[in-house]
């Protein structure tokens, strides 16, 4: 199958490169015959989307009507009827995999999956609501996402994953205190070997970008739950902005290449806004206190954390190599910002010195904006400009309304950043012509 | 079929089957607790919310829920962990729960979930004169398994308004349970001595 993104990029260059003479006309043609025409996505989308909406109303409706006269009916009646959407979906399942045109329908694959994902869920349900279960939330979760994650395998469904994928997350929230919480982790590597393929198969797409997000959204989902449901206390601090450093890294080596737009380049952009995010939490030495406070949770708990931790320093430590091997620097801006981190979180805890770790993270936050500012200027690049001037911004406006710091305080630090945002606007007046990148 | 697609059929197959007999089981087991299982009678008191995925239910709650145990005994139950509570037939023939331990003795017991665990204050005793000195106790509170009832979504709402308007101690709700092996499964819940449904289709009658 041709990769329809390398197609769409082909066919951009390809009068570039017949402009340059690289190629003459009749080759650029034969190319293109080689290929076949660019399908349109569009039509196939609104099939896409009408199949699953398709799918999740008749689901609806019969369990309705079965709902209707549900309490007529006998307790072993219902027992059975539990499984009839099951066992349609399951039916539906196999004929469509029996048929090669079925199969590469993604239409089919897409709605039988969301299809029988949710009558995994309704099964469940109807067996409990049968026999008066109470249960909790927790396990109910558990079981639909134990028994759906394999259906997106089986019937190669981007969207059945992605559900399974939601509601880990949310059987993570609901499991904060369980000692089977730690499961989380195993599961969501079950989810990874899809994602890697939807990656190969059409690193830009839709779908791939869609589960990409999910994924990464649970990701930092289980970690929360991990640092604040979990044990080891003293870590959580290092550890948020370790698994923030480590995606966005990670991100930036995985997406360089393909010049991924904002969208489809989850693991950099949003470990990249996590990063800023605590670099604007932790400008306050009561943030920092947080390492004094006690939780209560299983023993267990510290074999997750140590895991989780440990996984994700390797990553931030892989993508600190590839940052270096291929000369970004700029990664660094932020990227350094895990083991500073770790070195303010010793100092507070062991130094008792949560003013001077506060201040010292304002000061890494107020220089890494003025990079990005004098990069941004340099390459002539809006965003990074942007980037830059909100992180200092952002820091400026934190300590104006800071009651804990001392007026004079106040009034030096705006008086400072003043200084500095007048520069910086001198500098570009000076620039006629400038376009935004 | 290609060779990479050769399995999906019989993956899906036996995909199927686990997900059937995972299900199944648990029909099997509650339906073998409700045949065999020793019947027990909770006093109740029933509330209506809206369970998003199963529907609507009357909530149960059961009396006596706190346990008394002592200092030491609290460390050894977590919030979410699981415990078994020994249960003990009184007067008119309803069950409570007498006793907790983490683990199965046994005998007449029920496997439930613990809600917290920690220390109690109690009120302190009077004496008129002496100074007033505040008392710890140490308790855990369980969560049945049991805590709910499903009903036809008319049925609920005016169960739990019922219940609501029935005046001081005119009306008696109490659930059925059969227990077997620490596993409970609600049979029915009576108001006055009958299934709710005619309890309610009898009220409707008089109205």
């Amino acid at each position: 199958m041709r990769d329809k993104a390398f197609k769409s990029r082909l066919y951009e260059e390809l009068p570039g490169l017949v402009a340059d003479e690289v190629i003459d006309i009749e080759t650029a043609k034969r190319i293109m015959d080689h290929y076949g025409p660019l399908k349109k996505s569009g039509a196939r989308l609104v099939i896409l989307a009408f199949s699953i909406l398709g799918a999740l109303f008749i689901g609806g409706g019969v369990i309705l009507l079965i709902a209707h006269n549900w309490n007529e009916l006998g307790r072993g009646v219902r027992a059975v009827l539990s499984f009839v959407p099951l066992a349609a979906m399951q039916a539906l399942a196999v004929y469509m995999l029996a048929s090669e045109e079925r199969r590469e329908s993604s239409a089919w694959r897409e709605g039988v999956g969301i299809g029988w994902n949710l009558a995994v869920a309704s099964a469940i349900a109807l067996v409990s609501q049968t026999y008066n279960l109470g249960g909790t939330m927790e396990e109910f979760l558990f079981a639909w996402v134990f028994l759906s994650l394999p259906v997106a395998y089986v019937v190669k469904s981007s969207f059945s994953l992605a559900i399974t994928l939601n509601f880990l997350t949310q059987w993570r929230f609901s499991a904060v205190h369980s000692a089977t919480a730690w499961l989380f982790w195993p599961l969501l590597l079950l989810c990874l070997p899809h994602i890697i393929m939807e990656h190969r198969k059409n690193p830009t797409g839709a779908l791939t970008a869609l589960l990409a997000w999910v994924y990464v959204y649970a990701i930092f989902s289980g970690v929360m739950g991990t640092i604040f449901g979990g044990s080891l206390q003293n870590l959580r601090i290092g550890m948020l902005f370790t698994v923030a450093g480590g995606l966005y890294l990670f991100g930036r080596w995985l997406y360089r290449a393909q010049g991924a737009s904002f969208g489809r380049q989850p693991l950099a952009h949003l470990g990249h806004i996590v990063l800023m995010a605590l670099l604007f939490v932790f400008s306050y030495d009561q943030t920092w206190k947080i390492l004094e406070r006690e939780t209560h949770s299983p023993a267990g708990n510290a074999y997750e954390t140590a895991g989780v931790l440990a996984a994700f320093a390797l990553l931030w430590l892989f993508g600190i190599w590839k940052a270096w091997e291929r000369g970004d620097r700029q990664a660094y801006i932020l990227g350094l910002l895990p083991p500073v981190a770790w070195g303010l979180s010793a100092l507070a805890l062991y130094g008792n010195a949560f003013r001077y770790v506060a201040i010292l993270d304002n000061l890494y936050g107020f220089a890494a904006g003025v990079l990005f500012i004098y990069i941004g200027d340099r390459e002539d690049s809006l965003v990074k400009t942007n980037m830059g001037m909100v992180l200092v911004a952002g820091l400026a406006f934190l300590r104006f309304v800071d009651s804990s710091q001392s007026i004079i305080m106040r009034a030096l630090v705006l008086i400072a950043i003043g200084i500095a945002f007048l520069t910086v606007n001198v500098r570009l007046a000076k620039r006629p012509g400038r376009e935004a990148k | 079929m290609t060779g990479s697609a050769r399995w999906l059929v019989p993956a899906a197959i036996i995909l199927s089957l686990v997900q059937v007999a995972s299900v199944g089981s648990r029909i099997v087991t509650y339906e073998d607790i409700l045949a065999h299982g020793k019947r027990y009678l909770f006093k109740t008191a029933p509330v209506d919310p809206y369970d998003l995925f199963r529907g609507r239910y009357v909530a149960l709650s059961q009396e006596n829920l706190e346990i008394m145990v002592t200092e030491k005994e609290t460390k050894e139950y977590e919030r979410g962990g699981k415990a078994w509570v020994t249960l003990k037939t009184g007067e008119g023939g309803y069950t409570t729960f007498a006793g907790i331990s983490k683990t199965p003795s046994g005998g007449e017991e029920l496997k439930v979930e613990v809600a917290w665990a920690g220390p109690r204050y109690a009120p302190p005793p009077r004496d008129g004169k002496a100074a007033v000195k505040e008392q710890k106790e140490w308790s855990v509170h369980i969560k049945p398994p049991f805590d709910r009832y499903y009903m036809n979504e008319k049925l609920a709402p005016e169960a739990e308004a019922a219940y609501r308007n029935r005046g001081e101690g005119k009306i008696n709700p109490y659930i059925a349970v059969r227990i077997k092996n620490g596993r409970g499964v609600i049979e029915e819940l009576f108001i006055d001595g009958k299934p709710v449904g005619d309890w309610i289709k009898g009220k409707e009658e008089k109205q």
